[in-house]
């Protein structure tokens, strides 16, 4: 018979590892919301090359947590639990989690980069990486804490130890893969079990995909047990030593524009606040949406599609983005043009699964709709730079164009 | 006793107007946001001292405008036209091809269409050379052809849009001589690390050197990534056929043409958009325009 408590602690670790791998999805990309974009902003032809790889590489750092969000939850269903979008808000202290490391929303510092370097640490990072650390980020030690790898062994031990027909009782038209969630329409050539920008979500059915899973997770993240450059800790090292390197050449180099620490509670212009309800707004709907997709009951596969096609492509790369990036060139208070702004993030209560299917298409279209009426009134508003209404003009263009296509998938009329 | 039956009328004689040749399009690329003025997480990117992405699909190279190095010849222009009677029209040949407005691929990150299918827009096509100006605006919606693209209905947006994203090495390979494009790549590397040592040692622009720089990293990348799309991207076409109804127009000086067009019945254009190449930011086109003759002269 199966040991009912350990399974209520394998369902507790994946659910904190999905918490974690939200929560440092958020981190990274208020890092690389704040970075400079133009000469003009105080930064030479050759800084901006450098912050450009920084960014598509800290970005691609951050697909790949929404990669592993995916993956924890495919394996959250695999064995008959619910998905796991929760999250809470920051700041968090350093004893939230057993990784002791603060989760904070800072723009791109070389300390912000030495506190993504922890997270991603290894427990035992190759001699190479450790001089490299000691070199750029010496205060980062190895070994101090619990690992997110080491939280991963212990779901895998566990993994092991329940394998058997009555853990894995998900539903396996329940797991969700790479083409599902991205289905790139190209003809002649297959996409089938290859990343697509960068993220490979597969699907966990048993003990060897579920292990395979996880392998993916630390191998992407940690580097482990082969160290690649390409993990987000030998990433976050190089981004390290290359900033300090361009700030030990010109000292007064700073990459990022001046964005608030935890922007929850500090954006006091009331028009900067409104753009940051608007980003919370389509945030919020793309984690309604998310829940739904990952946790559907029995919609059609079209209507499936209608979820998909709005909570990835477009809601995450037409509003989400573009709002983050807005919001750090606009200041947080009214009576100062620095410090600016950021997004929040803020996770409110009523984001949790919403169980009666079509009501829950109606809510998420509400929502649609009024991100659109929201974006369209301060696409007017001559407080806003011209540059910022422009951002503006086009996401309530394609917010607008989200409910008019989700309406019509779903069957619901747009309501008036 | 009944007359017999009229003959059918004959199918109007066509103009039939082929054109190739490469175009320039300066656009980020997915997953980066439609708006992305720079480049970040796709596969583009405008590199140091270069303008902003504009999106805009040029077919002719646009004015004050430096195109990077190793470009292929910018510009698509008329290699034959010919009636359906045989006869060739010389006058046209070489005319440049244009779109007018700011043409741009839109998708809008999937919103619009799945990518592969997007339409251009706006679609108004000019061919002039020879002492002809010959002109069509095609609207995504002819019974409100100044509606925005983002309301247009899906079924419009399609029919005027691309029909996929096809794997077709062959085409591309006999309309531009690529067959190799991981070759094309890799020669391309050389070039550019050749141009970046000479800039080096005569001391040359240092703007110039950082994108030359940014270029080489992007080419390097590809070389270790064979199968990543800053070399697969060349081998993909994408197709288009529609009819023209917009706005027509025929300026002629003389009677180039053999006779006179129709401007009001719908004329036909199919072509397709292929070898894009992510570092030069160009794209060979390949089509042909369909014009039916109101009256013909010998």
């Amino acid at each position: 018979m199966m040991n009912v408590h350990q399974r209520v602690r394998l369902a507790e670790l994946l659910s904190e590892a999905a918490e974690l791998e939200h929560g440092l999805m958020c981190q990274y990309l208020y890092a690389a919301f704040s970075l400079k974009r133009e000469p003009e902003e105080g930064v030479t032809w050759a800084q901006l090359e450098l912050m450009r790889r920084w960014e598509a590489s800290i970005m691609l750092v951050a697909r790949q947590e929404m990669e592993h969000l995916g993956l924890v939850n495919n394996m959250l269903t695999a064995i008959g639990e619910a998905p796991y979008f929760v999250r809470p808000n920051f700041p968090l202290g350093p004893r939230h989690y057993q990784i002791d490391i603060p989760f904070k929303l800072e723009r791109l510092t070389l300390d912000a980069v030495g506190r993504f370097i922890e997270f991603e640490m290894p427990r035992r990072p190759d001699p190479g990486s450790e001089a490299r650390m000691e070199a750029t980020v010496p205060a980062v030690k190895p070994g101090r804490f619990q690992t997110i790898g080491e939280l991963y062994e212990e779901v895998v031990s566990l993994f092991e130890q329940l394998d058997s027909p009555e853990l894995w009782i998900g539903p396996p038209g329940a797991q969700f893969i790479t083409t599902e969630v991205i289905p790139v329409p190209i003809r002649g050539v297959s996409l089938a079990g290859k990343a697509i920008y960068d993220i490979n979500l597969v699907a966990v059915t048993d003990l060897a995909s579920a292990k395979q899973a996880i392998a993916q997770i630390l191998e992407e993240g940690e580097g482990i047990p082969i160290p690649t450059p390409t993990s987000h800790f030998a990433r976050f090292l190089t981004i390290a030593e290359e900033l300090a390197t361009a700030q030990h050449e010109d000292p007064s180099f700073d990459p990022a524009r001046p964005v608030v620490e935890n922007p929850r509670g500090r954006i006091t212009s009331p028009a900067t606040r409104e753009v940051a309800e608007l980003f919370e707004l389509a945030y919020g709907t793309t984690i309604l949406m998310l829940m739904r997709y990952f946790a559907h009951t029995d919609e059609t596969q079209a209507q499936l599609a209608a979820l998909q096609q709005t909570a990835f492509f477009p809601l995450m790369t037409t509003a989400i983005r573009p709002l983050g990036e807005v919001l750090t060139l606009l200041p947080a208070r009214a009576d100062a043009p620095t410090p600016t702004a950021g997004p929040t993030f803020d996770f409110t209560r009523n984001l949790t699964f919403h169980p009666h299917r079509r009501a829950a298409w109606h809510v998420m279209l509400l929502q649609l709709q009024q991100l659109a009426a929201d974006a369209l009134r301060l696409s007017t508003e001559p407080v806003y730079p011209e540059p910022v209404r422009e951002r503006l003009e086009l996401v309530y263009e394609n917010a607008a164009r989200m409910a008019l296509n989700f309406s019509g998938a779903m069957g619901i009329p747009v309501p008036t | 006793m009944t007359a017999p039956s009229p003959p059918p009328p004959a199918d109007p004689i066509l103009l039939v107007i082929a054109f190739s040749g490469w175009a320039l399009l300066r656009l980020p690329t997915d997953p980066d946001p439609t708006d992305e003025p720079r480049g970040v997480s796709g596969y583009t990117f405008a590199f140091a001292g270069e303008p902003d992405f504009d999106r805009i699909l040029y077919l002719q190279p646009p004015a004050n405008f430096t195109p990077r190095s190793q470009s292929p010849p910018l510009g698509v222009t008329v290699a034959s036209a010919v009636r359906t009677d045989g006869k060739e029209v010389p006058a046209l040949a070489g005319a440049a091809v244009n779109l007018l407005g700011e043409p741009m691929l839109e998708n809008r990150n999937w919103n619009l269409t799945l990518p592969g299918f997007e339409p251009i827009v706006p679609f108004h096509l000019q061919i002039t050379g020879g002492g002809v100006t010959i002109e069509r605006d095609a609207p995504l919606n002819p019974q409100d052809p100044d509606q925005p693209v983002w309301q247009t209905p899906q079924e419009l947006l399609l029919a005027q849009g691309a029909r996929g994203m096809e794997f077709e090495p062959a085409t591309i390979g006999e309309a531009t001589g690529i067959w190799d494009s991981l070759k094309v790549v890799t020669e391309r590397l050389r070039a550019l690390q050749r141009e970046l040592e000479h800039l080096k040692a005569h001391k040359g622009d240092p703007t110039a050197i950082v994108a030359l720089e940014g270029r080489i990293a992007e080419l390097e990348f590809a070389v270790a990534n064979p199968t990543d799309r800053r070399v697969m991207a060349r081998y993909f076409v994408e197709r288009f056929g529609f009819p023209m109804t917009g706005q027509a127009s025929v300026a002629v000086d003389g009677n180039p043409l053999g006779g006179t067009l129709d401007t009001t019945s719908p004329w036909a254009v199919s072509f397709w958009l292929g070898a894009w190449d992510p570092d030069v930011l160009c794209l060979f086109m390949k089509g042909a325009l369909e014009v039916p003759y109101l009256t013909v002269s010998d």
